[in-house]
Formats: structure tokens, sequence, C-alpha cells
């Protein structure tokens, strides 16, 4: 974990209410791995007065430069996106534990700016040479990031769009249903997106049984693991329940171990 | 060079800043990006007798230049803190005060009477202001009779400096201190946390899984300021002074309110290279000043006294 300045190299408007910042900085760059998060620093005044998490999207150690997918959806992202290029970002990270390697084929199933650690994920496999199915979920069109400028030529992508403006009319997660059911079965899939999906994909996964691992978001003050703000409940070995640290355990977690994703999924 | 070593009473400090108590963990988070032993003191994440599992999520929220926290002191227990979190501490040299808490009197006193004389320990903070827990918390904090019966049997077996750390959920904050001065407090320490809420508009509840928590940041220091300048007047007690300070300026408006110490809370998680900051801030300005010592600073918004 560093405290740094990192430099806005390109800002780039790639969907509705949706950016991309390249940041150089070299030893973000080449320590961070997939799932792995940085913590951005908005304003020197007082308000928004937090930092707030964003997964690396993409990592380029040998330039020195790593990218954020970033939505705005508040105050702190829209003032994150008046920032204009050459400035200053601080920056706190890599910080967080990310995806840990499983089975071949990965389908990676994104819901919405979910896409973000997963676009990440998907470039570190395809350079190790493992098959990769990317499921890509939004509302509609215009929330579609291209990914197809992320992703490597291998990795094939599912798009799913709820209003069916684009490729497959539903919930991505019934995309990947329909595929399973197909017998397109992958050996694990990685997940990050909005509860109600991570929360269907629990579900679902009760039938499919295949190692799931998704990506969480918790509200977070410190990230590093020091004030234990982000706390989401594991069920750990021997049964014991505890709260562990989205920011430090976390953001990764096996999917079975949520235990607010299975109180739920199975009553 | 000048110096900046502080005595409260009988505690020395090599310089007046401190991380405050559930802000820096055990130390081990921050141990990367900063020298842990440049701190003043690092007041450990409250401790138990027993681990603590800590409340429901969600557990924090921002707020208007600051945050409400509800952690629910979630900690490993005093056997793990002994086993495994001190002795790191200690082997790195860091100037460790152990903020106590608990459900009952008898709690805090087995957990003085084992950490007073722990190697390594430079003072104990009896923590009666916690507003998230549901037993004990600042229930000890905000009756002076309570404060009073706590603090003499606590004192009784601790034969290190004992801190108290005071409740700003109190009408008159003065009394609290004297009581706490009366049944043998060597230092005190304020503010705890503000209690508050935040309503989530779209469920129509406390967004906070435990309803209210402890408001802190640049939001409260006036408040805490105010607190330190009238308890500076209450008790002849040296003082460490916290709540929302983020540079040298927000420092010295509390030392010249009375505090001899200050210390750092939110302003770590915003920027981590707070407490760097101030003491490389604070020898610069006493050079500047031709001031020989932080003391020189403690307490000259009351003038002449």
């Amino acid at each position: 974990m560093f405290l740094t300045t990192a430099r806005v190299r390109k800002k780039e408007t790639v969907a509705r209410n949706c950016f991309t910042l390249s940041l150089k900085e070299e030893k973000i760059a080449s320590h961070c791995t997939p799932g792995q998060f940085v913590h951005v620093r908005l304003s020197m005044g007082y308000d928004p007065f937090l930092r707030r998490p964003f997964s690396v999207a993409a990592a380029d150690p040998a330039e020195g430069v790593f990218r954020l997918l970033i939505q705005t959806v508040g105050e702190g992202t829209r003032l994150l996106q008046g920032i204009q290029e050459d400035q200053p970002l601080d920056c706190l990270g890599p910080l967080g534990s990310g995806f840990v390697p499983g089975e071949a084929p990965y389908f990676l199933v994104a819901g919405g700016i979910g896409a973000a650690p997963l676009l990440f994920l998907a470039q570190t496999l395809s350079k190790q040479n493992q098959p990769v199915r990317f499921y890509y979920g939004t509302a509609s069109e215009a929330e579609r990031v291209p990914l197809h400028a992320w992703l490597p030529a291998t990795v094939e992508q599912i798009d799913a769009t709820e209003d069916g403006s684009k490729g497959f009319s539903g919930r991505v997660t019934a995309a990947l249903d329909r595929d399973i059911l197909q017998g397109i079965r992958p050996g694990q899939i990685m997940a990050c997106g909005p509860e109600a999906m991570l929360r269907e994909l629990a579900r679902l996964n009760a039938t499919w049984k295949i190692p799931m691992q998704f990506s969480l978001e918790e509200r977070m003050a410190c990230a590093t693991g020091a004030c234990q703000g982000c706390a989401v409940e594991i069920a750990e070995e021997a049964g014991m329940i505890n709260y562990l640290r989205v920011c430090r355990e976390g953001p990764v977690f096996e999917a079975h171990k949520v235990v607010e994703f299975h109180a739920k999924a199975s009553s | 060079m000048q110096k900046l070593q502080v005595e409260l009473g009988s505690l020395v400090l090599k310089n007046p800043f401190m991380a405050a108590s559930g802000t820096f963990g055990f130390g081990e988070e921050y141990a990367n990006i900063m020298d842990l032993q440049a701190l003043g003191a690092l007041v450990v994440k409250g401790l138990t007798l027993k681990p603590q599992k800590g409340n429901k999520p969600p557990r924090v929220v921002e707020t208007p230049a600051g945050m409400l926290n509800a952690i629910g002191l979630q900690n490993p227990g005093l056997d793990s803190f002994l086993a495994r979190e001190l002795p790191r501490l200690n082997q790195q040299e860091i100037p460790v005060i152990v903020n106590i808490n608990g459900a009952e009197e008898s709690d805090f006193v087995t957990l003085a009477r084992e950490l007073q004389d722990v190697p390594g320990i430079l003072a104990l903070e009896l923590n009666v202001s916690c507003p998230n827990v549901k037993e004990g918390g600042m229930a000890f904090g905000t009756s002076p009779a309570v404060l009073s019966s706590l603090v003499e049997k606590v004192k009784r077996v601790c034969g290190i400096p004992l801190i108290v750390k005071l409740s700003p959920n109190v009408t008159d904050i003065g009394e609290m201190a004297r009581a706490a001065e009366r049944s043998g407090a060597d230092i005190l320490s304020l503010i705890n946390t503000i209690k508050g809420m935040v309503i989530d508009t779209h469920t129509a509840r406390p967004l906070l899984g435990n309803l209210t928590g402890g408001l802190s940041g640049p939001a409260i220091r006036p408040v805490a300021v105010r607190m330190v300048y009238e308890v500076f007047q209450a008790t002849g007690l040296p003082l460490i002074g916290m709540g929302g300070v983020m540079s040298l300026q927000d420092a010295l408006e509390f030392f010249m309110a009375g505090a001899s110490a200050v210390a750092v809370g939110a302003g770590n998680f915003v920027a981590p290279d707070t407490i760097p900051r101030l003491i490389a801030d604070l020898q610069s300005y006493l050079e500047r000043k031709g001031m020989n010592s932080p003391a020189v600073l403690t307490g000259l918004a009351h003038g002449s006294r």
C-alpha cells in the first residue's frame, strides 16, 4: 500500500454517466492485482470528507499507468469527473485482497459498473492463456461501456440488457443460467455488480454448484482495515460467523461464505 | 531543532501528537506508509476482556465535514491483544496507550489490573464515552457519581497514568471533569464522538445498523475546542484534546484552549500522513515563533489566569 500522487493522463467519457481515468503512478500500476482497489481523495476541503474506493480496471506496469472506470452517482464522483488531464490525484493503494485463481474456464459476470474489477481480471487471465467468457449486463444500451476496447480478442463477450436494446433480453443472470442449462459450464465464476444480481447468482448457484467469488461493496472510511467500518458477515471454517473487513480480507470473498446472500436466498 | 517532548504529569511523550483510539487499529494497518515510532503515542483500538463481534453494518456514513461511526468496539479481547498485538508493537518500539472498555465496573478493574504492569504500555485510557455499545460505554461517563465510583476503583489497581476519556454528550463537561479529578484521574482526554443519526430517505429508516453513531471530523471541532477550554478552567489536570484535527492550525486551537497533547482521529482516514505532517509543522512553527516547547502554547487562550 502506497500513499501517493497519481497524475491524470487521460479522461474519457465512455457511456452515459460513466468515465475512465488513466492515471500515471508506477508503484500502484506495478503492484496491483485484479480485485484490488485504490482509495481516492476527492477534495482538499472537507466536503466530501471521506475518500472513495474504486476498483482498478486495468494496469500496465511497463507504462506505469493504471485505469479506473467510474460511474457518476453522487456528489463525490461528480466532483471527480471535473478533474482535468495532467492534474494530480491523491491515491492510497493498492488495497484489499483480490480474486483467487480457480479452475478454468472462467465465467466473469458483471452488472453495470461492476465490470471494473472484472476487466482487469479478464486481461490478466487472458495473458495466462485461460479461457474467459465475460457476461455483461446493464439496464439498456446507453449505459454500456464499449468493453471491446478493454477486453482481449480471445475473451468471449455475452451481452444482456434488461430492456432488450442489446444482446440477451433480460437480466445477465438469466443469460448465464440459460448457458449453464445448455451445458456451457464454467469451472469458476467471478462476479461484481448490484446486490440484487449477487443475490440472484447465490440463489441460482444452489442448483449450479459452481465455485464462485464475489467482489463486494460497503461504505468505507479508512480502507486500510484500521477502522473496521466496512464490516460484512462471513461464515468462516468451523461454522463461526464473524465480521470481516471488505477493505482488507475482501473485497473479494467466496460467495458461499457471504452470510447475507445465503440467509435471504434460502428463505 | 526544538524539542517537541511534552509531559502530562508523569506521562512523557516525545511529541504531543497521538493517534486516537479506533482510528489506527493496532498500528499494523498504517505501518508501511509511516514510521509508527514517530507517534507521540498510539492509542490502540478499544479493548474489552472478551472478544467483541461489533455492530451490524452499515457502520459508517459520511456527513458534512465529518462522519458517523458505530463500530461497536469490535476487538479481539485481552488475551489475544497480549499474545499477538502487544509483542509486535513492543518489538517496533511504538509508544502504546491502551483504551479499555467494559459493561461493568469489574470489567474495567480486571483489565486495568492485567494491563498496568505489562511492559511497553505507557498509560491506560478509560473509555467511559463510547456512544455505540448497549452496555457500559457512555453510561459510565454521563453521571458524575457513576464516573467517580468507576475511576476510584480502577485507580486503586492501576500503577501507571490513568487517562479518563470524557463524553461530550453531557450538559456540563466541567462537572464530569471535576468528578474524574476528585476520584484520581491523572489525565483527561476529550472529546469522544457526539451521538448522531442519519436517516436513509429511500428506506425511511436510520441508515446505520446501530441506528445511532458517533460524529467525528472537522464538523465537531468547535464543540471540542469549547469543551477543552471549559475543562481547562474546571480542573488542574493535563488534557489531551481531540475533535476534527486535520492541520497544525486546528491543533493550535486545542493547545491554546488548554490541551497539552492532541489526538488525530477521523483525519487519519482522509490523510494517513496527518500526524507526521503535524509533527513537522509544529517543529517549524515553534522555531519561527522562538518558542522552546509546545508546553508554552497550552492554555494561551485563557490569558493570564
